[in-house]
């Protein structure tokens, strides 16, 4: 069987890897024939060894290579040496510093693929990381890189948190990082799913009933998303060659946005939350939407692509195909398509989390090209703009390798993608006047 | 992996060290000569339910000692549990300084101690011209040594900027290790003199000779204001005129707040939120009040004390400048999501320095572990224009010696030439210039908008 390898990039991606992994275990213990962990990890014995690797540049105080090393709590299941690449060193947030120390992390990484490329087939890469940080940006690009430079025929696929102006509590110079990145995101990247969380606190502080900025709360919604994503698409009726050619038109317009219905806290109880339907229109509202572009969406405004629609929980597989159906043949949506799809795995239940389970949770995964290019326009340029007008904090973010020429390069090359943008919801609506006339 | 070297150089280097690794020490639980205190184990158990009272026990005492411990490879170099002994390294041009050495926190041995053969006479020109270089290739190849090791982040230099020892040899202290390269963040903890205590009449002169160069060579430069820091200890203490042992006791209690905040994000990831532009490595740091009457304040009380112009290390009024970063560090019980509701309200009534400008210029922190003594406290470590006030002040000082030339012949004598000090001068009016349109970009736009 051929297998995917995830890069767990950062602070952000080592915390949500371990979540992802511990979540993998927990299902492995659910059902003894797991094959979302067959693609994951391979047998020996009786153990599970997933392909899965942590890469930072050092110590990171609670989460991080020094953290897994230490006390960890799935240390003794992973692949020995995966848990390396680490350079000692703190990037203190400036992706210039995690550049320069990705490369030699990036080789590490590519040595250990070569022992796995001997045995088994690798389909593709998974790389979950945040555009703030320095690792994760800098680093994050780096591997990207040289991934694409080595394997030229895999497909990558990224799954990033971006930070929120609000709540960051990196350097103010994460805006620059999260503009390099997305560059070579959208270079590199076959498609890229954003997190982004300036929604995500948000949704914490409603659900938590609590402002305090706080990894661990942000986390619990995180992670739902990402497992319900993670073990649709690469659960073994859908490869990712196969997500990629499904969701992305374009190479460039690559980027996905994610939704999640309900998060509430324990105690809420919304009239949407009741019914599955109930949840459906809650989610196609885009309520809950987990990206901020600083305007509303609207489903008959906005241009859609395609969306996957992912009922979890038992027997919501009627359920999906009549809505998304319903949807199409009525023209409830600006959009080409709607594949309807199921997860009946069950979601982890973290003990002690005040966030509320749910029998069922509607998680939407689209490639709207006009959202995607609000979002890059609201929370990538134009912050970046009003900063870099001051040229403020530049210094923490150059080196002797990244001058000012490579910021207005990145600029550039991001205006164009925005441009790209702007042909592709014309292109796509265009195709979606075509489809209904075709009916 | 966010290992530091601290130099303590001068007197006031030695003193102020001093009194901070001891905060520091007690703000760790470690006990005089730096071990953690262990727990007793029995000799034997009597029966199941004592040894499972037992095993709670030393769960707990463990889990203690792992928040105390929390980052404690930042400033003690140590084996694990055993025993720990502050990073730093001691150097006076003056050899009569070691006889107090039996009663520093830092243990004194033949590789933390450097001493010259004379004193530096609170000459700057002394200790950068000629007792200095007597003594710089040892001092630099001591602490270039540690650097070579695996996550060395840099390097912290506590002097007075009144001292010739301090200044002068502070100075070139900095150059060298600017030019070594070894150390990725390099900051100053500088001690501004004042008219109101002033010891020597050269205070001035060496004040501004060396801040001008300091400023442009350190990373990071924490300023402390004596006649700030006498009028808080003068509170504090309830004495007319504090002492200066008083006032380190108060100054080392502050930056312990600030070294946890350091071994918390890394010093370099300091410098990363604290600095919008390099040259702008001026920073003020102001606390709430930790009187032990007050042991236990409010969010609402702490954050109004932290902002006050009696609280600061540089004393300022707060509305005065812009505030350009700020970073702002809970320590103990307190109920922080209050806490951020009160930082957030705040943030709504304060205007943001430019109207542009990202709205997490104030980035709150939060350790549960509360300093020694007290149930919480709050420090404040921001980037504010206002610190050019202590620089006006000192320009001040400078030019009423320097209008007739007073004891410049004591200086020139050195092989210092005269015009240095007209090149300081013109440095530091550059950097006062620098914060006043800083301060009046604001207005500028407005009138833009308003048109």
């Amino acid at each position: 069987m051929k297998k995917i390898i995830t890069i767990h990039i950062g602070g952000t991606g080592i915390s949500l890897g371990e979540r992802f992994w511990e979540y993998m275990f927990y299902l492995n213990r659910k059902q003894s024939e797991s094959e979302v962990l067959n693609r994951f990890g391979w047998i020996r014995g009786v153990h599970y060894f997933p392909y899965g690797m942590y890469v930072d540049t050092g110590y990171l105080g609670t989460w991080g290579v020094d953290y897994l090393n230490k006390d960890g709590s799935y240390r003794q299941s992973h692949l020995r040496g995966s848990l390396a690449p680490t350079t000692g060193w703190d990037t203190t947030g400036s992706y210039a510093f995690g550049l320069s120390e990705g490369g030699i992390l990036a080789y590490r990484i590519i040595r250990l693929l070569r022992k796995i490329e001997d045995n088994e087939e690798i389909e593709g890469f998974m790389l979950c990381m945040s555009a703030a940080g320095g690792a994760g940006s800098g680093i994050g690009a780096a591997v990207l890189e040289r991934l694409k430079m080595i394997y030229p025929e895999k497909k990558v696929v990224s799954l990033v948190v971006y930070d929120s102006v609000r709540e960051s509590r990196a350097p103010l110079s994460f805006i620059y990082n999260q503009l390099f990145l997305t560059q070579k995101l959208a270079e590199f990247s076959d498609a890229t799913i954003v997190l982004d969380n300036h929604v995500i606190v948000k949704k914490a502080e409603s659900a938590f009933r609590s402002a305090v900025p706080n990894y661990w709360r942000w986390n619990q919604i995180l992670e739902k998303v990402v497992f319900r994503i993670m073990t649709q698409f690469f659960s073994e009726y859908s490869t990712l060659p196969g997500l990629v050619d499904t969701m992305v038109q374009k190479p460039g317009c690559s980027f996905l946005t994610t939704s999640f219905t309900p998060i509430i806290g324990i105690g809420q109880d919304p009239v949407y939350a009741q019914s599955v339907d109930g949840m459906l229109d809650r989610a196609f509202s885009f309520a809950d939407l987990l990206v901020d572009i600083g305007r509303k969406v609207d489903r008959h405004e906005d241009t859609f692509l395609g969306v996957n629609q992912i009922v979890g929980g038992k027997s919501g597989d009627k359920v999906s195909t009549s809505h998304a159906v319903w949807m199409i043949t009525n023209q409830r949506m600006n959009a080409l398509n709607i594949w309807p799809a199921i997860s009946t795995l069950p979601l982890y239940k973290r003990t002690g989390s005040k966030l509320q389970e749910r029998p069922h949770d509607v998680t939407l995964l689209m490639n709207s090209p006009s959202i995607s290019k609000d979002f890059l326009v609201h929370r990538i340029l134009d912050p970046f703009d009003r900063l870099y007008a001051r040229k403020a904090f530049v210094h923490h973010t150059k080196s002797y390798y990244l001058n000012e020429q490579h910021f207005l390069e990145a600029r550039e090359k991001l205006g164009f993608l925005v441009q790209d943008y702007e042909t592709e919801i014309k292109t796509v609506n265009q195709m979606i006047v075509d489809f209904r006339d075709q009916r | 992996m966010r290992k530091i070297l601290c130099i303590q150089l001068g007197r006031t280097g030695l003193f102020l060290g001093d009194s901070f690794w001891t905060a520091l020490r007690d703000d760790h639980g470690l006990k005089h000569p730096g071990k953690y205190p262990s727990f007793p184990k029995p000799r034997r158990f009597g029966t199941i339910a004592k040894r499972e009272a037992y095993k709670k026990e030393l769960e707990k005492y463990r889990k203690k000692r792992s928040r105390y411990l929390f980052g404690i490879n930042t400033f003690f170099d140590g084996q694990d549990e055993l025993w720990y002994t502050p990073r730093a390294l001691l150097v006076d041009t003056d050899p009569t300084m070691r006889d107090n050495a039996s009663n520093f926190a830092v243990p004194p041995t033949l590789e933390n101690w450097i001493t010259g053969n004379g004193d530096a006479d609170a000459n700057w020109a002394k200790g950068y011209y000629s007792r200095g270089p007597e003594l710089i290739d040892q001092i630099v190849a001591a602490a270039e040594k540690p650097a070579l090791e695996n996550g060395f982040a840099g390097v912290i230099l506590f002097h007075s900027l009144g001292g010739g020892t301090g200044s002068g040899l502070g100075t070139l202290l900095l150059e060298r290790l600017r030019a070594g390269g070894k150390f990725r963040t390099i900051a100053t903890v500088s001690v501004l003199p004042s008219t109101r205590m002033q010891e020597n009449v050269l205070e001035p002169y060496n004040a501004v000779l060396g801040l001008s160069k300091i400023a442009k060579l350190a990373d990071l430069c924490f300023l402390v204001d004596n006649e700030a820091l006498r009028n808080l200890a003068a509170t504090l203490m309830h004495a007319a005129d504090p002492t200066y042992p008083e006032m380190n006791m108060v100054a080392g209690r502050i930056l312990t707040d600030v070294a946890r905040l350091i071994s918390g994000i890394g010093l370099p990831r300091l410098a990363g939120y604290l600095l919008p532009e390099p040259w702008m490595n001026l920073i003020s740091i102001s606390a709430a009040r930790f009187h032990p009457q007050d042991t236990s304040l409010d969010p609402r009380d702490l954050l109004q004390q932290a902002f006050s112009v009696h609280n600061g290390l540089v004393a300022f009024p707060s509305e005065a400048g812009k505030a350009l970063v700020r970073s702002l560090f809970f320590r103990g019980s307190l109920n922080h999501n209050t806490a951020m509701k009160e930082l957030r309200r705040l943030q709504d009534q304060l205007p943001p320095p430019f109207p542009d400008w990202p709205s997490n210029y104030m980035v709150p922190h939060f350790q549960t572990l509360g300093p020694t003594g007290l149930k919480n406290n709050l420090t404040m470590v921001s980037n504010h224009t206002g610190v050019k006030t202590a620089l006006i002040r000192l320009l001040g000082e400078f030019d009423q010696l320097y209008r007739k030339r007073r004891h410049v012949a004591s200086y020139t004598s050195q092989g210092m030439r005269e015009t240095e000090f007209l090149e300081a001068v013109d440095a530091i009016r550059d950097l006062i210039q620098a914060y006043q349109q800083i301060e009046a970009q604001q207005v500028d736009r407005d009138e833009d908008e308003a048109k």
